[in-house]
């Protein structure tokens, strides 16, 4: 009951998904060709792998010889980045038939994903998301990774995302996208793919979990004293904060979270649903010895600028919503004191129509750490996803340059040559410009 | 009750193999999900079925194999041997020395009527040894020479001569692209002679064969054995005993009449097609689960989609509307054609299978106006799972599916016959114009009838 699929579309998308599973299988106890340990001792951390009872249903189903195999979907449209999955370390975790590659790739552009090349893809990637639907019996939705800058991430993903909700239409979509970075760019074309895709999947997509390289790239260098860091860290990061997303999916807890709830409590109108994601605490192994976070340094540590994953300050914002999820040695009178102090602090400002602001889930299961990675393992950890109208500044950033280049129609022919039209490019920006003075609407209060 | 199998020409020698191999392998494999009891009965009625017993132990496969050249026969009776596990009877076979030049007339006019007697003789020894005989299974292609020249001429005899017993004639279809130049003439006549003499075709396309293994096997270098496997595969979980009843725990003892009495209500209508779920690699085997909720669903559509397999089915089709003229009236050039269909057979193997809902399929919308879906639809069951599959779905249907190729086909025959092209071979054997017209006349009629479903 309660399954989850992922879906996990383009490079960034298939990578993310791979340090998720990653994590996840270590968790479960589950080894690289699928099959689980049953209670066997960790010698590492000193803790117990989980009890055979813990559900992992909503993530992994088993076959009748003993695999548990992912319910998630891989598809990128050339097969570079698959590829990597097939022949890395979990390449027997995974069904064969769920990582799907094309041929030739979407090129960095929107047009190419949606329109040219990806609907050459899309009856597969369907049919292959149908018979991982059928598998489960209580699907509560969908989980899709994607980056916002690529041309399959963002083209094929609107495609995708249309075609879900035509055929899904009642179960919850949750996205992960990775968000163009202010200073770091890996695409010139970036603002024309992100806010097109982002003007066709608003309506589609039920929140949308915001997260940007630069933002991790200075947490990498800064708290865990990473030299350089690759994007191996960067996964890292992020399946840490999926994993406490999914937490109360896959373990028991005191309190628990699912996804509609996250959709329910996070999101007060339809078109205001992308929350800021922040984790806490973020400690190199070094330094995990000297220091064990208390629950409302925890709580304080997440509402900081530094702890976000994506850049966009807070504090130049009203707190529409949290969202905490706190996992490991938690217990729920810690985390109401934590919460009273936080709501204290002048630096948190909540719109005077939420006032309970609030929603908070406990998993009694800790974190690990991927050995060999940054984090150090540590006994309770707190995720914040805040529904905060900061991000207006991102949507600002990116369409300010969007403008720039679109008043000189630079690189258009390239999606022009696709099929698009200039109509879609103005509608787009339309309608982010809308969803800013919706933003700002919804700040000011009654 | 037995089957006796008579393999015929290159195409149906070797296919004839792989569903030997398929059967055996299939009751010889390790079971999990059923008792050692039930087992043991579903091993006795398949081997009693296929098999009969000889002095050394090994099964020896219930077959007669024909063909006019000696090449393939010979690698078919080494090949069985070789495995040990089971063989061919050591003196059922014919073979001569020529061949049939791919001629439909030197089948059916030379190679007949010269070894009639021979061959007759050989299935009588065949029929002697099974305590009861349920009918023939006879393997061929319509394309080639042998298959299918003499393979009518066979039928016919065997209408004449065992008139009690029921026929299932095992057609392949060609490739659409061609395989042999004048296979369109051998398809006319044979099909035109076999629907007086026989009593159901099974038809399996290579086309449709060919891209279940590119696509759900990934296969890479396509060869005939590939294609026959899975065409082995499809038949055997057909083929393989099921309880004889809803709650039944005793196998089916006759599974020909059975087939012939849920699927073939009319004479007119005798054309039947075979899909198969799941079909899949042996890698991705171990990583799947299956419901029969979601295979049941699937085959549905693609029974009213007329797909062959599992993968790139057109969701959009759906059945008409009660009321409004079914979609099957309109011409067949319509895209969204819903295969109606005149009875359909469900074949469940595998664990829980009781607990199976097969509601969709009782749906009046799927039939034909003149049979009510208690008499057009039946399931057959067994809980013992089929070779590596937890839970394995055969649909058999005798339906709209076959209405296209079968009009493509009288399409290219026709136009090679108004310019006249290469009749003059079939003339040299005895098969003048009148035969090729009534062959035409035959099958615009069956196109007809199951156009107007």
């Amino acid at each position: 009951m309660r399954e989850c699929l992922s879906v996990h579309v383009g490079q960034a998308g298939v990578q993310i998904g791979a340090a998720c599973w990653e994590l996840y299988c270590l968790e479960h106890g589950i080894q690289p060709d699928g099959v689980r340990l049953h209670g066997r001792k960790d010698q590492a951390a000193g803790a117990e792998t989980d009890p055979p009872e813990a559900p992992l249903d909503s993530f992994f189903c088993e076959t009748s010889a003993g695999k548990h195999t992912p319910r998630a979907l891989f598809l990128d449209l050339e097969p570079t980045a698959v590829d990597g999955i097939r022949s890395g370390r979990y390449r027997s975790l995974f069904h064969p038939e769920q990582l799907v590659s094309g041929r030739e790739d979407a090129a960095n552009n929107y047009a190419r994903g949606r329109y040219s090349v990806g609907p050459e893809v899309i009856d597969l990637a369907l049919e292959k998301i149908r018979k991982l639907a059928e598998q489960c019996s209580g699907l509560q939705g969908f989980m899709i990774f994607r980056s916002f800058g690529g041309g399959t991430g963002s083209g094929f993903t609107s495609l995708l995302m249309e075609q879900l909700s035509t055929e899904y239409s009642r179960k919850t979509k949750l996205e992960l996208s990775v968000y163009p970075a202010p200073r770091i760019s890996s695409a010139v074309v970036e603002p024309y793919n992100s806010i097109l895709t982002t003007h066709s999947t608003l309506e589609h997509a039920d929140c949308t979990l915001l997260v940007d390289n630069e933002a991790i790239y200075d947490i990498c260098h800064h708290k865990l004293d990473v030299e350089r860091p690759s994007y191996a860290s960067i996964n890292g990061l992020i399946s840490q904060a999926v994993s406490s997303i999914t937490a109360s999916l896959r373990f028991e807890g005191a309190l628990n979270v699912d996804l509609i709830e996250f959709q329910t409590n996070l999101v007060p109108y339809p078109r205001i649903h992308f929350p800021l994601t922040s984790l806490a605490p973020i400690l190199s192994a070094d330094h995990a010895h000297h220091e064990q976070p208390s629950v409302s340094d925890l709580t304080a540590a997440c509402s900081q600028f530094s702890n976000q994953l994506v850049k966009c300050d807070p504090r130049l914002g009203t707190y529409l919503a949290c969202c905490l999820l706190y996992r490991g040695d938690v217990v729920p009178r810690d985390v109401n004191a934590a919460i009273e102090a936080m709501r204290t602090r002048s630096s948190v400002r909540f719109v005077d129509w939420c006032p309970t602001g609030f929603k908070v889930g406990i998993s009694s299961h800790p974190p690990r750490a991927v050995p060999g990675g940054d984090l150090a393992e540590v006994r309770r950890a707190v995720c914040m996803l805040s529904n905060s109208t900061a991000v207006v500044e991102a949507w600002a950033r990116l369409g300010h340059r969007f403008d720039l280049m679109y008043a000189k129609r630079a690189f258009l022919h390239w999606y022009i040559r696709e099929g698009m039209e200039e109509g879609e490019f103005t509608e787009a920006r339309e309608d982010l410009a809308v969803l800013e003075r919706d933003y700002e609407e919804v700040g000011q209060g009654s | 009750m037995s089957i006796v199998t008579v393999q015929l020409g290159q195409c149906g020698n070797q296919i004839g193999f792989e569903v030997f191999d398929a059967l055996f392998s299939d009751s010889h494999c390790p079971q999990k999900f059923c008792s050692k009891r039930e087992n043991e009965a579903y091993q006795a009625s398949c081997k009693e079925r296929f098999f009969s017993e000889e002095e050394d132990g090994v099964p020896v496969a219930r077959a007669v194999l024909v063909d006019m050249e000696p090449k393939v026969i010979n690698q078919t009776l080494s090949k069985a041997a070789h495995s040990g596990r089971w063989k061919y009877g050591q003196h059922s076979h014919l073979c001569q020395k020529q061949g049939s030049g791919n001629n439909w007339a030197y089948g059916y006019s030379v190679h007949g009527p010269r070894h009639e007697e021979s061959i007759m003789n050989l299935i009588q020894k065949e029929v002697e040894k099974c305590d009861s005989l349920s009918g023939f299974f006879i393997v061929m292609s319509m394309a080639g020479g042998t298959g299918s020249g003499l393979g009518a001429f066979l039928t016919q005899n065997l209408q004449d001569q065992y008139s009690n017993s029921l026929k299932m004639n095992q057609i392949i279809w060609p490739y659409g692209t061609g395989e042999v130049i004048v296979q369109n003439y051998n398809s006319i006549l044979t099909l035109s002679h076999l629907y007086r003499s026989s009593d159901a075709l099974l038809v399996h396309e290579n086309d449709a064969v060919h891209k279940i293994c590119a696509k759900l096997m990934n296969i890479k270098q396509i060869s005939f054995r590939d294609i026959n496997q899975v065409l082995a595969h499809q038949l055997g979980s057909v083929f393989q005993p099921t309880y004889s009843g809803e709650g039944s725990f005793h196998y089916r003892r006759n599974p020909l009449v059975d087939l012939m009495e849920d699927l073939v209500p009319h004479p007119e209508f005798k054309m039947l097609g075979v899909r198969n779920i799941p079909q899949m690699s042996e890698n991705s085997l171990a990583y799947s689960t299956f419901t029969w909720a979601g295979l049941l669903k699937h085959l549905r559509q693609m029974l009213i989609s007329n797909a062959k397999m599992e993968e790139g089915i057109d969701w959009q089709v759906r059945p008409p509307l009660s009321g409004l003229p079914t979609l099957g009236k309109m011409p067949l050039s319509k895209e969204l054609h819903f295969n109606t269909s005149i009875a359909n057979l469900v074949i469940l193997r595998g664990k829980d299978v009781h607990s199976a809902d097969l509601g969709a399929f009782k749906d009046p919308a799927l039939y034909t106006s003149w049979l009510e879906p208690v008499t057009a639809f039946n399931v057959w069951k067994t809980q013992r799972a089929f070779s590596k599959y937890e839970k394995s779905a055969a649909l058999v249907s005798n339906s709209q599916s076959l209405v296209k190729p079968l009009d493509m086909i009288v399409g290219k025959a026709w136009n090679m016959f108004a310019s006249k092209a290469y009749l003059h071979q079939y003339t040299k054997f005895g098969i003048e114009e009148e035969d090729f017209l009534d062959g035409f006349a035959l099958l615009e009629q069956v196109i007809a009838s199951y156009s107007n479903l």
